[in-house]
């Protein structure tokens, strides 16, 4: 292949790139607020392992004591109060809105057991272990 | 061929001294790192950075439209920020365009900040900061300032594509990267990028009101950041937590 072709081929696959972006974008796009509710959803990551699923959720502003978290075998639901409103002045046609609250409901990508499920809050960090209800079968390789 | 990025100066400078760089990428440590300094030091707007194929996003700000891509500052200090992730078409075009400003402003350091993902980051108090540079005098600066180097590793985003066109040109550019998370926005990096700055600028930047405001900055950057992290994904910005394929 020439270095000419090459370039091209990168180009393409550059905007192909893009374009998925961007339709991901289009797709998933949704506020990450309510201000009819107050409500405002947080920031979270999910890694899974073979036996187990860490749940991890940006809380700013949240007192571990406040937390209320409920775990089921295929969800997560969190409401945290902030421990002062967060407001926001003249922005777009909304004006003025205050939040009060982080709320998020979260569907798992497996089931866990929510009886062994353990948590942690560090610097605003909620950390949850949620062990996986069906763990993978241990086979001898031959 | 792709149009390259115009930088337009509203007070066109002779020369410039240092140039900052924060772009939205991880942890947004170098944005919300270099927003601080452009509002502490009370740095003027100077210009503006457009291209047909950066997102078609403007901003307002107290009723006025803005480019999300703007310069502030003076001859002795330049400091570029976006309030816009920077796709993965424009980085090219925006690197190039930057560093042959760069140079044409005889600018003697171009310093990127920028964040490095930590696992454990919940469980690091004070983040630690390590650099990179294109010469033996950017390396000697980062020994001076007591910033060690990052010995081995990957970097993916604005900030390498800058690297690498200070290295074809001979410019200084040094790149800070604090200890960050990867996809929450991190003040705490911020402030510890703000203080290696300080260190090799001879600046004197207080950190006390960004760590003090830090929660309320995370809440109020959570959007920017999921937009960011989603760019992200379509840079390989993963390669990064990759160990190094070396042997022998």
């Amino acid at each position: 292949m020439s270095w000419r072709n090459r370039r091209l081929f990168r180009f393409f696959d550059e905007v192909q790139r893009e374009i998925e972006e961007t339709f991901e974008e289009l797709m998933s796009g949704h506020s990450m607020w309510d201000s009819s509710t107050g409500r405002l959803e947080p920031l979270t990551q999910v890694t899974e392992t073979l036996d187990k699923m860490v749940v991890t959720i940006d809380l700013p502003l949240v007192r571990k004591e406040d937390i209320r978290l409920t775990i089921e075998e295929n969800q997560i639901k969190l409401e945290a109060p902030l421990e002062r409103c967060v407001r926001y002045e003249h922005w777009g046609i909304q004006g003025d809105c205050e939040f009060k609250s982080f709320y998020k409901i979260l569907d798992l990508p497996a089931r866990v057991n929510p009886e062994e499920a353990t948590a942690k809050f560090r610097n605003g960090v909620l950390s949850i272990e949620l062990p996986k209800t069906v763990k993978g079968r241990k086979i001898t390789v031959e | 061929m792709l149009e390259e990025m115009k930088i337009t100066e509203s007070k066109p400078l002779p020369s410039v001294k240092h140039c900052l760089v924060g772009m939205p990428d991880t942890g947004l440590t170098g944005m919300i790192a270099v927003s601080h300094v452009v509002h502490s030091l009370n740095l003027s707007e100077i210009g503006h950075i457009e291209s047909d194929i950066l997102p078609p996003v403007i901003v307002i700000h107290e009723g006025s439209p803005k480019v999300p891509i703007r310069l502030f500052g003076d001859a002795q200090l330049v400091v570029l920020t976006s309030e816009t992730p920077i796709n993965t078409m424009a980085i090219g075009p925006l690197s190039r365009s930057l560093i042959n400003w760069a140079v044409a402003k005889k600018v003697e350091v171009l310093i990127s900040v920028s964040g490095i993902a930590v696992q454990n980051r919940v469980e690091i108090d004070t983040p630690q900061v390590f650099g990179v540079s294109t010469t033996k005098q950017g390396r000697e600066m980062l020994k001076e300032a007591e910033i060690p180097l990052l010995e081995e590793g990957f970097m993916v985003g604005p900030h390498a594509m800058i690297l690498r066109e200070s290295l074809s040109k001979g410019l200084t550019n040094i790149v800070l990267l604090a200890q960050s998370h990867s996809q929450y926005p991190d003040p705490g990096a911020a402030a510890s990028a703000i203080t290696a700055v300080n260190r090799l600028l001879k600046l004197s930047v207080d950190v006390k009101q960004l760590l003090d405001e830090a929660e309320e900055i995370r809440v109020r950057t959570r959007e920017l950041m999921q937009r960011t992290a989603r760019s992200m994904q379509g840079m390989a910005k993963g390669q990064e937590q990759e160990l190094p394929a070396m042997y022998g």
